[in-house]
């Protein structure tokens, strides 16, 4: 990795789109920086969304899940991001 | 439940599905019209579910398993959520899965009932379309 983990200070462009909205809004990003706790931005995103248990939520970007509580860059994250959120999807047995 | 109500309901949901959540998750909306909701999840081995949602949100959408062309699947899905084995009461293939409707009327889950899950969050007709594409990617390995 070029950068360690809580120096880098690169600015990210993301979105968060979940069944409940899209935080910002539909159409902008909110600044984010690479060093930050994606998890910060999720829980921003649920505030505005008004979205009250995300403990059983996931999030994938480009179809990968990443970890929240790790950082943008820790996640391998950079530049646009656009993060899908939703409620994990369970198991059958029928 | 009133249909009115129900169809409020639906409104409600599917104005949710605009082009920028639409383009994210890689899916094409084939026909939004209550009380069905027809939606192609896009990958190398995609998957198209029309969604019956009388009856939404006291009761969870009926959901008819279909391949981008809109034909039945004749095979290929294998458990255990995506069952290639027919559903007792719809003789079709189906989803085992909380919010398809066919999971809470299976002899097998009668018990587990939609009532304690339809108003958690991500419980809306875009969670559920969420949960049965995330659901459909992992079996298939996409």
């Amino acid at each position: 990795m070029e950068h360690e983990e809580g120096k880098a200070r690169g600015p990210v462009a993301v979105a968060v789109i979940t069944p409940s909205g899209i935080y910002p809004n539909p159409d902008d990003y909110r600044r984010a920086y690479e060093a930050e706790t994606v998890k910060v931005v999720l829980d921003a995103a649920a505030d505005k969304l008004n979205i009250k248990d995300t403990s059983d939520w996931d999030a994938y970007v480009d179809n990968a899940p990443i970890d929240p509580s790790k950082s943008f860059l820790g996640n391998g994250l950079s530049g646009i991001v656009e993060i899908e959120w939703h409620k994990r999807e369970g198991g059958g047995g029928a | 439940m009133h249909e009115a109500l129900a169809r409020a309901n639906f409104a409600r949901d599917v104005e949710l599905l605009s082009p920028t959540f639409l383009k994210n998750r890689g899916w094409t909306v084939n026909c939004v019209e209550f009380p069905t909701l027809d939606v192609t999840f896009n990958s190398d081995n995609p998957l198209r579910v029309r969604l019956r949602c009388d009856e939404w949100n006291e009761l969870p959408p009926g959901v008819q398993l279909l391949k981008s062309d809109g034909s039945e699947w004749e095979s290929g899905l294998h458990g255990p959520v995506f069952h290639q084995d027919k559903h007792p009461l719809t003789g079709r293939t189906f989803i085992c899965m909380v919010g398809a409707r066919e999971y809470h009327t299976h002899t097998s889950h009668v018990t587990d009932q939609w009532v304690n899950y339809k108003d958690k969050d991500g419980m809306n007709l875009p969670g559920l379309l969420d949960r049965f594409n995330r659901a459909w990617r992992k079996e298939m390995g996409l």
